[in-house]
């Protein structure tokens, strides 16, 4: 059980970050969602969201409960429910916007490919630990390459092809910090853009093409999507350097922003807060990754490096393409910011990620007898 | 922390290199950040506001135009227009079959613009007031209406030219373009914010941006004199049958037009109706080949520069010889024999003029003819005037300069022909003419008035009295007789210039004829341009047309402005004449009588040789007296079946001696002149027919 040696090494800066960042989505999703039509009551969405994070807090906790090593024992069953999920959601999902994401239970949607992100994040982190950053040949890595590809596909059929990214983004920088020899990164980094051109041709949608392009150019298509990211540029522009000020958001009021609660919350916020609001945003987003990569560097082992290393760079491979998304940078994924963007799985599991990252830093040093 | 194993090592390396990748990524999405929300803040702002208030505009009416005592000449109602706001209409089909009937329109039409995705749309520009209420009583959603303003003109086609006319959005002719900034007022906006599907938000603040009424016009034209001289136009267009005729009164000391119109003209309400070469002030746009009119110019040089000597005798052969041509006098061949200078200006003999050309040189004559004004633009405040052609000194060989001297090979405008005479009349100072001659806002303070501006000083004083006195003896004794008015000391010159075709050669029997003459000597104040453009009946002398034209004008504007007449010169007492016998002349023999006699030939019917006339021969008649005469091939009256004359443009009673000559019977409608007749000029009837004439005022048909 907890001593005080460990309660002396849990991280509340970490703490204190994720609940800016939430303080912060709690306040835009306000602005974002109060007058919505047909909405019951204007605090409708910022209320569910606190209930998850409330619920996420404790989970955070007990997820610091344990010896994170213990994960290992229990990975290839997380691995295979989760796999099981993800089945089970292409064939029970209702489909929302043309995507099968969620399986309904009760009032409570779940989206297992929330989930699949720290389950892959955990599997890696067990299966390269093993190898000890000893790679000899294409056979070490081909059983993590098959871990990764098999949930991804089943995300990109629901389809959802910005989370099957960020499995591969997980698995890439993972295999990046193991030490994999830059000769192996190459060849999959080739692999992966020899396989861009197939799946460009047999696998992506028309409409998701459209997306991946059209950053380049909105104005391409000023009706629909394009329109869209016009109207973030329009709005995140005209909050200027120093906002427009707390739930002043027109272009939410005149309803010009689509998904403004969700994957374009960083709009929001950016015409709210102008050009300081996002960057003291994107400071608390850093020093998250920050302390986590810190709390990775210092882990007493290997499993726990790892660990924290994927998480980092789920935070940083979202946080980069969602708001990139919304400035024009970034093709559109539709990929949430997390802690700010409305979606009780994506909070539940970010809050469960952290609380793995405090489990790591609470044990770092190495039991000494 | 000093047992981390050998991959240990290398996975904080790893993540040590990852960190700074991350603050790569950091730094490029607050570079981007700063690049929005900072460098283009202000642009990405402007097209927030824009997407978010949509705005129908209105227009407030365009300023007034009067005349120089404030006489409306053209006023502008505000009418409504009827718009759509596609995003409102509930019932796009509904909407567009109730409305079909109403604003006169299909109902297919009305249904695509109404479904049209755009916010906003015209579906109607300015309709009547009716329609507006009767659309209005509908009460359909999404169907509002925003004011324009629409021009109406309290004289009809009066001065059409000069105010030019509107289109739906902006000017397209006459002082209306010129001074369009001045009109046109600001455009006014009613704004509202607006949600991304265009929808109206409840209980937001409409706001109304005023729009700023257009300034008033008040030009130096007078719209009586217009009336007059319209009036007078449109009675020549009648008589004279030509191709066209225009006319300038203005004020000789100023420069400002008080008048200025040709015929055919346009309604500026139906301007599309009429041909386009119809819609500018001809006066101030065409040029054309002056004749005689010109040759004040050589005179005025020569005099300045003390090459004239009125006592000098002059001898005209009948032609003169430069450079291996013959350039023959308009007496054409007979020639003026041994005359004074005096005579010879004041009968306007070509070889004389073409003597003090060359006496003159062309620097000289050029320079004068440059001075004053010809070949630029006089600079009138009314777009696209002409600058006229005259030659390039480098192109003036012998020939050039003699027929410059006389009005040949120059093309000159009318209103640059009046600049120039009115430097003659007022002193010497080339005046620059104008229209506008004060602009008011429309709360009726000043906010611009026009002075009047000299160009230069051309000749002296003394030059101009002499001149003056030059052109009074010919409106008193020479070709002129036929415009003076007793009483008044009247200064002339008639002008005949032959056309000249598009190869620039001279068009065979087409002739522009013309006057030019001030009032009264000593302190003129009003000066006038005639010019009669392919006369198609009488004969094509200016003294014949041009001048009785400009005689009716000025006996009418001399009452209008109670300018008194001058006691001194006493005119021959009542300037009796007797009516010469015209039997068997042919027509430019019977006009080269009357014409030393002022008087008038009319002609009726179509022939070769003068068979009957009246007044009668031996009869006393008042100069300027208008003897009519019949035409026919053979030398006497014809019997059995004749072609019935065109009777239009001649009075009751002169009608009444031709049918009377003819055998026929007249039932006359109306009164005033000619205007119609039954059966049609031409065709065949019989000794005691009954012909019926319609007559009106010249006013009535401008109406």
């Amino acid at each position: 059980m907890p001593d005080r040696r460990l309660i002396k090494n849990f991280d509340y800066t970490l703490v204190l970050l994720v609940m800016a960042l939430y303080a912060a989505g709690a306040l835009t999703l306000y602005s974002a969602t109060r007058g919505l039509d047909g909405l019951p009551d204007p605090l409708h969405f910022v209320k569910r969201q606190a209930l998850f994070f409330g619920v996420g807090l404790a989970c955070m906790l007990a997820a610091c409960l344990m010896d994170y090593i213990n994960l290992t024992n229990w990975t290839r069953y997380l691995y295979a429910g989760n796999l099981l999920l993800l089945a089970l959601v292409l064939l029970l999902g209702h489909e929302v916007k043309g995507a099968k994401r969620w399986i309904q239970i009760g009032i409570f949607d779940l989206q297992p490919s929330e989930i699949a992100k720290l389950v892959l994040i955990i599997t890696l982190a067990k299966l390269l630990a093993e190898k000890e950053g000893k790679f000899s040949g294409f056979q070490d890595i081909f059983i993590p390459l098959i871990a990764t590809l098999v949930p991804m596909g089943l995300i990109f059929l629901q389809p959802d092809l910005g989370t099957s990214l960020v499995l591969a983004a997980v698995l890439m920088g993972m295999l990046y910090v193991t030490g994999l020899h830059r000769r192996f990164l190459l060849a999959l980094c080739l692999a992966g853009a020899a396989a861009a051109p197939l799946s460009w041709f047999f696998l992506l949608k028309d409409y998701h093409k459209a997306r991946l392009l059209l950053f380049l150019n909105p104005e391409l298509d000023p009706t629909g999507l394009g329109w869209q990211l016009m109207q973030s540029m329009i709005g995140i522009g005209s909050g200027g350097p120093f906002g427009r000020g707390l739930f002043n958001s027109t272009q939410v009021r005149l309803q010009f922003l689509p998904e403004p609660h969700t994957d374009f919350i960083f709009s929001v916020f950016g015409e709210e807060m102008g050009f300081a609001g996002a960057a003291v945003l994107l400071l608390l987003f850093f020093l998250l990754i920050y302390r986590i990569l810190w709390i990775g560097a210092h882990s007493k082992d290997q499993f726990g490096a790892l660990l924290c290393c994927g998480v980092a760079i789920m935070f940083t491979f979202q946080v980069l393409v969602n708001i990139g998304m919304t400035i024009s940078i970034m093709p559109v994924t539709g990929l949430p910011l997390p802690f700010l963007s409305y979606g009780n799985n994506a909070l539940l599991v970010n809050l469960i990620a952290v609380g793995l990252v405090l489990n790591a830093g609470m044990r770092r040093h190495k039991i000494q007898f | 922390m000093g047992d981390l194993s050998v991959s240990q090592v290398a996975v904080r390396k790893k993540l040590l290199a990852m960190f700074f990748f991350i603050i790569a990524f950091t730094l490029s999405l607050v570079g981007r950040l700063a690049w929005i929300q900072i460098v283009r803040a202000d642009e990405l702002y402007d097209q927030a506001w824009d997407q978010w208030n949509r705005s129908i505009p209105t227009r407030s009416p365009r300023g007034s135009i009067y005349d120089r005592h404030g006489r409306l000449l053209a006023g502008s109602n505000t009418v409504e227009t009827v718009v759509a706001l596609p995003p409102r209409i509930e019932d796009p089909r509904l909407t567009a079959e109730l409305l079909a009937p109403l604003l006169e329109m299909s109902a297919d039409e009305l249904y695509r613009l109404v479904t049209m995705h755009r916010h906003s749309i015209y579906l109607k520009r300015k309709v009547e007031p009716e329609v507006s209420q009767a659309v209005r009583n509908l009460e359909l959603p999404g169907i509002v209406f925003t004011t324009e303003g629409k021009r109406y003109y309290p004289n009809g086609t009066l001065a059409s030219q000069i105010l030019g006319f509107v289109g739906m959005d902006q000017a397209w002719a006459g002082v209306e373009v010129y001074y369009e900034d001045y009109l046109k007022g600001r455009e006014g906006r009613i704004l509202f914010p607006s949600d991304a599907r265009g929808r109206q938000i409840p209980h937001e603040v409409r706001r109304y941006v005023l729009p700023k009424d257009g300034m008033n016009l008040y030009l130096t034209v007078d719209e009586t004199i217009q009336y007059i001289v319209e009036r007078e136009l449109a009675r020549a267009m009648l008589e004279f049958q030509p191709r066209q005729a225009m006319v300038i009164v203005a004020d000789p000391r100023t420069g400002a037009i008080l008048a200025a119109a040709a015929k055919p003209d346009f309604d500026p309400l139906r301007y599309g109706d009429f041909d386009e070469k119809y819609w500018p002030l001809a006066p101030a746009t065409q040029s054309f080949e002056p004749g005689s009119t010109f040759k004040m110019t050589t005179l005025a040089a020569s005099i300045e520069e003390g090459l004239y000597n009125e006592n000098e005798y002059f001898f005209c052969t009948g032609y003169a010889s430069v450079a291996g041509h013959n350039i023959g006098c308009w007496t054409a061949g007979r020639g003026h024999g041994s005359i004074s200078y005096l005579l010879a200006v004041e009968s306007s003999c070509n070889p004389a003029f073409i003597n003090l050309g060359q006496r003159l040189g062309k620097e000289k004559l050029f320079q004068y003819i440059n001075a004053f004004g010809y070949g630029q633009k006089t600079g009138l405040d009314y777009p696209g005037e002409s600058a006229g052609l005259v030659f390039n000194l480098s192109q003036v060989g012998p020939l050039e300069l003699a027929t410059s001297s006389f009005g040949q090979g120059v093309s000159v405008t009318p209103l640059q022909q009046v600049m120039a005479v009115s430097a003659m009349a007022n002193g010497g100072y080339l005046m620059k003419p104008y229209l506008v001659r004060e602009i008011r806002d429309s709360d009726g303070s000043v906010v611009y008035e026009r002075k009047p501006e000299v160009v230069r000083q051309v000749i002296s004083r003394e030059t101009s009295q002499k001149i003056t006195w030059i052109m009074e003896n010919v409106v008193l004794k020479g070709s002129g007789i036929n415009a003076g008015i007793e009483g008044y000391r009247i200064a002339g010159k008639t002008g005949t210039a032959q056309k000249v075709g598009p190869g620039g050669t001279y068009i065979g029997g087409e002739y522009i004829v013309s006057f030019i003459g001030f009032v009264p000597i000593g302190d003129p104040q009003v000066i006038i341009y005639v010019a009669v453009d392919g006369a198609t009946r009488g004969a094509q002398w200016g003294s014949q047309i041009a001048a009785p034209i400009s005689r009716r004008i000025m006996v009418d504007v001399l009452n209008y402005l109670q300018i008194a007449p001058s006691e001194r010169p006493p005119l021959p007492e009542a300037r009796l004449v007797e009516v010469p016998e015209l039997f068997e002349l042919t027509v430019n023999e019977a006009a080269a009588l009357l014409d030393t006699q002022g008087l008038l030939l009319r002609l009726v019917g179509e022939g070769q040789y003068i068979v009957n006339q009246t007044p009668k021969a031996g009869a006393k008649v008042p100069q300027q007296t208008q003897i009519v005469v019949y035409l026919g091939d053979s030398k006497a009256l014809p019997g059995g079946a004749i072609g019935l004359p065109d009777l239009r443009g001649f009075t009751a009673r002169e009608v009444g001696d031709v049918l009377n000559w003819l055998g026929l019977h007249l039932a006359a409608e109306g009164s005033g002149v000619a205007v119609g007749q039954e059966p049609a000029a031409g065709t065949p009837v019989q000794r005691g027919d009954l012909i019926k004439v319609y007559f009106s005022s010249p006013l009535e048909l401008e109406r």
